[in-house]
């Protein structure tokens, strides 16, 4: 079964990839300039970062977890962390008009006034030190003289959970900064940007993590504690940030299209999705899996948070910038339905994600005590 | 250095959108024949932006392009510095070569004024490259020439002889927008002198 994979997973990542190119050369202008491409590269960036946020409860911490099960799934985390930007890159890079010369372009104009110019930069050490990490861990198994630098080992993780910290809250002001849309308003959507990565990033990290470790009932019992006390704890600031925005936004021009979510045209989504769903569901399910130590419930209430979590981000990205004003500060409205390249984009980086992710997997010694044997870092 | 700013007076247009289709012309030549030039605003490969608006229940027409902003936000969105200030003139405008087109200046603009090429997926705005030459040649833009009802201007605020300048004096003006503090230079006439 492994030399199966191992055979096949290499070529899946390359109908990823080349699905992913040929959409880009199927492009099209569609009616608002950040569409599904843009959601997807958000949901992606979240899904990356707010996993390294909960591997930094072991790595900056020291929090074992219950039953020790951090210290198992560790490298399992930072490689999920690290997997999951890869799309994020590759979705934003290719919605770009000119994927190739992008990031240089970016980085080596030192337009520090950008806030993207910031995302291009943070992503860069965001990458850089979380293989740092990766590496460090897998060679500190081999190692007893990288094993003793205590020191390294904390500097690189508060590398990590600093440029994690900065990237998300900085992409929430990509939009927080833009006076162009009423919607998207206020220094608040750092932290909210912050609290929703976390329960992205934990949902996609705990199913990643407890359905390759299936076998192991220690893990899935553990983590079904760890992940379900996150999910019950961030789910609450959440909806406390997230009542805030609603709050703040209805005293100000951002109610135009904050009312059209709450009480409008995407009522039922929002309602549905985002709260019952996205809040209530797992709330009562996350509280049932750490009472009763059920993994259906923990894993249920993943898959909600990732689809309510891509739900607020395609309503936080298109929504908004489909009630916006005119120039003479009137209400317009606009339609958007995602296009067929934008789809097939995201498919294509998602096939990439998915073998990419799992190529590592079974690629690199991500086992707790596992020694690398070939090649520097792989097993 | 000057502060070129455009003039458009509301009391004077008679919406006839000859300054549409002579942006579109001069400066968008290879779109005349496309069925579907513009299809972020549904709308002819054109600068100026046509917003049908109700002012208390009577339909009106707005003409917008470029602001040319002193406070530009998607100067401030760029993440490469290709949408800078010409330091020649002033005027909002963008470099192409540093131009990576990633629609960061289009969602920046509140005034919608800029769109994006369906063939190579860069960024449009006012002044287009026909109109950035007649103003290096001490010409007008097209639209400001060709407008019937002498509705247009284009010059130098900072000039009190400028023939904008006197207009401003002598109009009731507004600026579009201004509490978002993008000190946009362009001019809206509402009642003429």
């Amino acid at each position: 079964m492994r030399s199966f994979l191992l055979a096949g997973l290499p070529i899946v990542l390359v109908v990823g990839f080349a699905v992913a190119l040929y959409s880009y050369t199927v492009k099209e202008v569609h009616v608002i300039p950040w569409g599904l491409i843009v959601v997807g590269y958000t949901f992606f960036a979240l899904v990356a970062t707010g996993s390294s946020i909960v591997n930094s409860l072991y790595t900056i911490f020291h929090y074992r977890g219950p039953d020790g099960v951090l210290e198992k799934v560790i490298k399992y985390g930072v490689w999920f962390s690290l997997a999951s930007i890869v799309p994020a890159w590759i979705l934003i890079l290719l919605d770009l008009a000119k994927p190739l010369a992008g990031a240089p372009l970016i980085i080596f104009s030192f337009a520090i006034h950008s806030r993207i110019y910031w995302m291009a930069v943070l992503y860069a050490l965001f990458g850089i030190f979380l293989a740092l990490e990766l590496i460090y861990m897998i060679r500190s198994e081999v190692s007893e003289r990288l094993r003793s630098l205590k020191i390294l080992e904390l500097t690189l993780a508060s590398l990590v959970l600093l440029v994690t910290v900065l990237v998300h809250s900085n992409l929430g002001q990509v939009y927080g900064t833009m006076v162009s849309i009423p919607g998207w308003f206020g220094a608040h959507l750092a932290p909210l940007f912050i609290a929703s990565a976390v329960l992205i990033g934990a949902s996609g990290q705990a199913i990643y993590i407890t359905l390759y470790k299936w076998r192991d009932v220690i893990v899935r019992s553990a983590a079904t504690t760890l992940y379900g006390w996150i999910y019950i704890l961030v789910t609450l600031l959440y909806v406390f940030l997230l009542g805030w925005v609603i709050i703040t936004a209805w005293y100000g021009p951002a109610w135009i299209s904050w009312s059209e979510i709450v009480k409008g045209a995407y009522a039922l989504e929002f309602w549905l999705v985002e709260i019952l769903l996205g809040v209530i569901a797992v709330l009562v399910l996350s509280a049932y899996a750490v009472t009763k130590r059920s993994y259906a419930a923990m894993l249920i209430a993943s898959i909600l948070l990732l689809i309510a979590g891509f739900a607020s981000k395609y309503s936080l990205i298109v929504h908004h910038q489909l009630i916006a004003l005119t120039p003479a500060g009137t209400p317009m409205r606009l339609s958007y339905t995602p296009g067929f390249d934008e789809i097939l984009m995201m498919v294509g980086a998602i096939i990439a994600y998915i073998a990419l992710l799992l190529l590592g997997t079974l690629l690199l010694p991500l086992e707790q005590g596992e020694k690398p044997r070939r090649l520097w870092i792989f097993r | 250095m000057a502060r070129l700013a455009h003039l458009w007076d509301m009391s004077r247009c008679v919406a006839c959108m000859a300054c549409v289709i002579a942006c579109n012309a001069a400066n968008f030549p290879e779109y005349m024949r496309s069925s579907n030039p513009n299809p972020q605003w549904s709308w002819l490969a054109s600068n100026i932006r046509v917003w049908w608006i109700s002012v208390g229940g009577r339909p009106r027409v707005l003409l917008t392009q470029c602001m040319q902003c002193d406070n530009a936000p998607c100067v401030k969105a760029c993440p490469t510095k290709a949408s800078h200030y010409d330091p020649k003139t002033g005027l909002v405008t963008i470099d192409y070569r540093l131009c990576i087109g990633c629609k960061a200046c289009v969602v920046a603009c509140p005034y919608g004024a800029r769109w994006i090429d369906p063939e190579s997926h860069m960024p449009n705005k006012c002044l287009g490259p026909e109109c950035s030459r007649r103003i290096e040649n001490g010409l007008k833009p097209v639209c400001v020439t060709v407008c019937p009802a002498n509705a247009r201007d284009f010059g130098d605020l900072d000039d009190p002889e400028s023939s904008i300048s006197r207009r401003v004096r002598e109009s009731t003006t507004i600026r579009l927008r201004e509490e978002l503090g993008t000190k946009p230079r362009n001019i809206v006439v509402l009642r003429g002198g």
